[in-house]
């Protein structure tokens, strides 16, 4: 067998994407940690130590971005798993428009965000939008904003979009969960006659739970990462208003700051791995309590 | 039961109150794509007064869409293509021979799906491969990027096919190659669908690597399309809907034909990434 498995099994097959994989994800990402600390121009990288990271915590748009990236992740999961939850429990209900309804709720996610973000642009245009168009048309002006320019509500508007085109992807994944529950279980509730809403507390929640889990895991990354959204609605601004990570690690790229860039994109990917490996622990616990 | 009934109707109702509101973008887009400049330069929801199809022919034109279209449809075919070539061998020698090798490069892998890849070092790789702003180096990436989900989901589906079957084609006289290309390959078919068209829909979109490794007109891709046409032509809603449309559509068609599919490769690969 071991003859066998060396001729026909040979590794060989796998070389070309060995080397397309190494050359250009694991090789790069490990370069990473060391152009980051460097004042990188392509051709000369000068080791500078922390000066990259100086600069990024002195920077004021930075401390903007950090906190916008957060305030954009924690708003985007939260009502994407909630809002999701329900419409998936809503579409695995015995509907006739059933398969409409998941085709419809699903379509956003399908499509380019660069597309997403000009959409919503035109729906959210503090003259022109279709948004405060109607908002005057049924006697609520005082509620019309200038949802993609003014500084204090910015953020919320891009998580808003960002929202609307999300909630469908996980929609799709808490409906795989709810259909590998067994309806044995329902059937049981019904005999002991519970309600609808001790029939989710005490069945469907709780049995959801890993679904649950890597929902939010896959949310939060998501949410960390944001980048194309904002950049074609609002490019960061007005001022810094909008700025995140990934939009400075651009910003840097385009003004040709690799060594800095670099640095960004390796505090992100720090952030995220931390923020992984603790929530795991969390949910882990939370899963263990609930017997999975 | 009667209460039961009229729980049914109002939950259908409210799904497709849902429904309406999920959609009204993509009908203020559709509608507003077929009216003349002035009268999109207020978006609403009414139907048009005169149907302006030559909107369309107008946004093919001066966006570039055709070569942006051509561009796309190239790195699309060509990055599913070779992420399917390259990796399904390798989900099969992975799978088939369990050595220390085949542990490492697993582990490689599965690295692979949990971190973020670094984006700006990539310049350098391109430029000492001389793939700067080449549709080829951006390919490249998208293989190194999308492939370890793609090589997982079908490592993860050859163990459903028994090594038998090898071993009799391997009685038949197969070499290789000849075994994994004409016996397993084939059998490969429902998770090659679920890979291919889940990376068909990533590529598309993707907007990322076109903006940053993408530079100069002739390789513009149909992200890239939108982005600087709203930009340049920034109370021309007409056409910039125009654009959205003809930049979406294939993906609607392609999700029409194969919604199993993306589904299937949405659900597993995020519950097991």
């Amino acid at each position: 067998m071991d003859q066998l498995q060396k001729k026909i099994y040979s590794f060989k097959l796998t070389i070309p994407w060995l080397i397309i994989f190494i050359l250009f994800f694991i090789g790069p990402t490990i370069a990473g940690f060391y152009f980051a600390f460097t004042n990188w121009n392509l051709t000369d990288a000068e080791f500078v130590g922390l000066a990259n990271f100086k600069e990024i915590f002195s920077n004021p748009s930075m401390a903007g971005a950090f906190s916008n990236t957060f305030t954009f992740m924690i708003i985007t999961v939260i009502f994407k798993i909630t809002i999701a939850m329900f419409l998936a429990i809503l579409v695995n209900q015995k509907l006739k428009t059933q398969n409409f309804l998941r085709g419809a709720f699903f379509f956003p996610v399908l499509m380019t965000f660069i597309a997403t973000g000009v959409i919503f642009k035109s729906i959210l245009h503090p003259e022109v939008g279709l948004l405060n168009n109607m908002l005057g048309a049924i006697g609520l002006e005082t509620l019309a904003k200038g949802w993609l320019v003014e500084p204090d509500i910015v953020m919320l508007s891009i998580a808003g979009i960002d929202i609307w085109k999300g909630i469908g992807f996980h929609m799709v994944i808490f409906l795989a969960g709810l259909q590998s529950i067994s309806s044995e279980f329902y059937e049981a509730a019904n005999i002991d006659g519970a309600s609808s809403w001790q029939k989710f507390k005490k069945i469907t929640f709780p049995l959801l739970t890993p679904i649950f889990h890597a929902n939010i895991l896959l949310a939060v990354i998501q949410g960390m990462k944001v980048f194309d959204l904002v950049l074609v609605t609002t490019g960061g601004g007005p001022g810094f208003a909008s700025v995140v990570i990934n939009t400075f690690v651009f910003n840097a790229f385009s003004m040709g700051r690799y060594g800095l860039a670099v640095a960004g994109e390796l505090l992100l990917f720090l952030i995220i791995i931390i923020f992984t490996i603790v929530l795991r622990f969390f949910l882990e616990r939370r899963e263990k309590r609930y017997g999975f | 039961m009667v209460s039961n009934k009229i729980n049914k109707v109002m939950l259908e109702l409210l799904g497709i109150l849902l429904c309406f509101i999920i959609l009204i973008p993509f009908y203020i887009t559709i509608v507003n794509s077929l009216k003349s400049t002035a009268e999109a330069a207020v978006p609403n929801l009414r139907l048009p007064s005169e149907f302006h199809w030559e909107n369309y022919i107008e946004v093919i034109k001066i966006a570039n869409v055709g070569l942006a279209f051509l561009n796309s449809a190239t790195i699309t075919f060509i990055s599913v293509g070779l992420i399917i070539l390259l990796g399904a061998p390798v989900a099969f020698i992975l799978q088939r021979n369990k050595s220390r090798l085949s542990k490492l490069i697993l582990s490689l892998l599965l690295i692979g799906l949990m971190i973020t890849p670094s984006i700006v070092p990539l310049v350098y790789v391109l430029n000492s491969l001389n793939l700067t702003g080449s549709k080829l180096g951006v390919i490249l990436i998208y293989i190194g990027f999308f492939s370890p989900i793609s090589v997982y989901l079908m490592h993860e589906y050859l163990k459903g096919l028994p090594a038998e079957l090898d071993e009799a084609a391997i009685m038949d006289g197969c070499g290789p190659l000849r075994l994994f290309f004409q016996i397993i390959f084939p059998m490969m078919l429902p998770i090659l669908a679920t890979v291919s068209i889940f990376n068909f829909i990533m590529v598309w979109n993707d907007f990322m690597m076109p903006i940053y490794f993408l530079s100069g007109s002739n390789n513009i891709t149909l992200p890239l399309t939108i982005y600087f046409f709203q930009g340049q032509y920034n109370s021309q809603w007409n056409f910039i809907f125009a654009n959205v449309v003809i930049v979406t559509l294939p993906v609607l068609v392609v999700y029409l034909f194969a919604q199993k599919y993306i589904i299937a490769g949405m659900t597993s690969g995020a519950i097991k990434g």
